[in-house]
């Protein structure tokens, strides 16, 4: 996130208009053949943008899918960072591989429809602003602070962490509680000068 | 008041035929007192084993003048990783793990949240719960392992052992006798498992806890302790008793003794005094000496804070502050214990310099009793108090004044009847300003202060 990158408000644009080819391609698990070659299709095509003798198999051999909903939300990744701003950057296919391969993207399509991250406007923007930086960029006039602050607000899967941390924060409390309420139904041990 | 009953074998899971003996001497003597509280150690083999090892290191450390804390930084990150109190302290900040960085807590975060303070690792099987303690004006409850408490008798030995004083061992004595001195004082004969089961009786002086008079003398008489522990108003009771036998020293704790009452308590028994100066929170902290409260465990690092929670100048007065990893079900990093004094080095040794104590307070009542202020201590326990106080004018009038949400007329009954329906007891809420200013003065009466 070191660097400036696109305007927010440019990208969201942009993904909320992802087309609909692209948001219907995360219906139906398990993964089938089918869909799979098609969302490699998609990236193939994505990649020949930014280097055009992009050779397809590469994305055979570096990426894999977890499931329709994962391979489908990495068609709509592959829409966003189609923006031309990325390209006039001569962002390397390498980079952008190394990003599709990242584990968040399976993370989140195992807890949200790929959809929601086209159709509702915070899941939008945390899309947006987690493939920002996986580059290592921020949105433009943004500090670096602000930025990361945005980015954790909106983190589903920092959210889940944090709920499920405090749940179990609530029930170790809840059976601490109930292991006095027995301790101060026995009887309290000697003590000497207190 | 009742307690449901647990097995002779929790209370004292190695009890030997001659410790039970011993129980049962003191429990069925003939002159013994009515006993309300049937309770034991609760200490087990490995429960031991640490009090044991407590007590070794803690007699090291009284050679070795100088003490040593190189495990403060570990103790901080583990209580930053495994505790939720300081973790969630930790990550509302960027101060680090390092104890030097570290800010203080008090009571007011201990209080309302005490299970805040277990580590996320601590197994609940050996939990014990002490309600405590009104004589900070705070009360609450803590948690505390069965071996934290027993440390209490190394201490005590310690202590005596300035004197030549030492603690018999085995089931064929009593090492100490605990008095107390008003209404509903607990009353228990038990065995200490680090003495291998000499004996300790907890007797209360106040004549409704004995069959007849006379038992109190014949009692305490048959077992000759060789330390007595209580405090002021408890020794006083004692001294209109006629023994046969004196102590080898006295302890005296809980409240300030004057040291005008410690040299009569000297003379009259001819055996050494001791003032100590103890907290729930980490028990035995310091004893009187010429210089000032000498620090005796060797395991709580104590530092004077100044309200920025930076240790003051040497010999510049703060709040005193304890650190201990003693207590797994409550380590304490930087606590306030709300008392203030300035710390010294002399001979090595931390002294604590002008130490304001608790003075006994007694508040006398229309029937010409007096009542104890722990008997009131023990009544605000019913009650989910903040903080509380009650001064007494000297035209008998009661002032009582409370923090926290709790049926304000039920304790005004409870007290109204303790106090034998006193003419006048206003009840008044303790401003959140006076109440962060250090410890409230908990208990006064203006009434008793003038009669003597």
């Amino acid at each position: 996130m070191k660097q400036e990158g696109p305007q927010l408000a440019h990208l969201l644009h942009r993904l909320a208009e992802c087309p609909a080819e692209f948001r219907n391609l995360a219906l139906d698990d398990p993964l089938n053949d089918e869909q799979a070659a098609l969302v490699t299709a998609i990236i193939a095509d994505w990649m020949r943008i930014f280097e055009p003798d992009f050779m397809g198999r590469e994305i055979n051999d570096r990426l894999s899918y977890s499931s329709n909903a994962h391979a489908g939300l990495l068609a709509i990744v592959a829409w966003l960072l189609a923006e031309p701003w990325f390209v006039a950057q001569n962002t390397s296919t390498k980079s952008l591989l190394k990003l599709l391969c990242n584990k968040r993207f399976l993370d989140l399509s195992d807890r949200v429809p790929a959809e929601m991250f086209v159709t509702d406007s915070d899941r939008r923007e945390e899309l947006v602003r987690l493939c920002l930086s996986l580059l290592d960029l921020r949105p433009a006039g943004e500090t670096l602070v602000q930025s990361k602050d945005r980015l954790n607000t909106l983190d589903t899967v920092e959210r889940e962490r944090i709920l499920k941390k405090t749940a179990a924060a609530e029930k170790r409390a809840r059976e601490i509680r109930e292991a006095m309420e027995k301790a101060r139904a026995m009887e309290s041990a000697s003590r000497y000068g207190e | 008041m009742l307690y449901p009953e647990i097995s002779e074998r929790e209370r004292f899971p190695m009890l030997s035929t001659g410790g039970r003996e011993l129980l049962h001497r003191m429990r069925q003597h003939p002159h013994a007192p009515i006993w309300n509280w049937p309770n034991g150690e609760q200490l087990n083999e490995s429960g031991l084993e640490r009090v044991n090892c407590f007590a070794a290191e803690l007699h090291a450390s009284q050679s070795n003048k100088n003490r040593h804390f190189e495990w403060l930084d570990e103790f901080t990150e583990f209580c930053i990783r495994e505790v939720p109190f300081y973790r969630r302290r930790a990550e509302a900040s960027d101060r680090g793990t390092r104890f030097i960085d570290q800010p203080a807590c008090n009571r007011d975060d201990l209080a309302p949240r005490v299970w805040d303070f277990v580590p996320d690792t601590q197994s609940l099987e050996e939990l014990i719960v002490f309600s405590t303690s009104g004589t900070t004006g705070h009360p609450t409850r803590m948690l505390f392992d069965p071996f934290v408490p027993a440390c209490g008798i190394p201490l005590i030995e310690s202590v005596v052992a300035r004197s030549g004083c030492t603690l018999p061992r085995g089931p064929e004595q009593v090492a100490l006798t605990n008095v107390a001195a008003y209404r509903g004082a607990f009353t228990t004969a038990i065995v200490i498992a680090y003495l291998q089961e000499a004996g300790c009786v907890r007797v209360n002086l106040d004549d409704s806890a004995w069959r007849s008079p006379k038992d109190r003398e014949l009692f305490i008489d048959q077992w000759q302790a060789p330390v007595w522990l209580g405090d002021p108003i408890a020794f006083s009771a004692m001294e209109k008793l006629e023994l046969n036998n004196a102590p080898k020293a006295i302890v005296s704790s809980i409240m300030q003794l004057s040291p005008a009452y410690a040299n009569r308590l000297a003379a009259r028994y001819g055996c050494p005094v001791f003032d100590v100066y103890a907290l729930t929170e980490v028990g035995i902290l310091g004893v009187r000496t010429e210089h000032g409260h000498e620090i005796v465990p060797h395991d709580v690092l104590v530092e004077i804070l100044g309200p920025d929670d930076t240790p003051v100048a040497m010999g510049q007065r703060g709040e005193v502050t304890v650190t201990s990893r003693r207590n797994p079900f409550m380590p304490l990093i930087r606590y306030r214990t709300g008392d203030y004094a300035a710390a010294e080095m002399i001979g090595g040794r931390v002294v604590l310099k002008g130490l304001e104590g608790r003075s006994p307070v007694l508040f006398p009542l229309a029937s010409g009793r007096m009542l104890h202020s722990m008997e009131v201590t023990r009544l605000m326990r019913k009650y989910p108090l903040q903080q509380y106080r009650l001064h007494q004018e000297i035209d008998g009038r009661f002032r009582f004044g409370y923090r926290g949400l709790f049926d304000i007329q039920s304790l005004r009954n409870d007290l109204a009847e303790l106090l034998e329906l006193p003419a006048h007891l206003d009840f008044e809420e303790i401003e959140i300003a006076d109440a962060s200013n250090g410890k409230v003065k908990e208990y006064r009466s203006a009434l008793y202060e003038q009669t003597t």
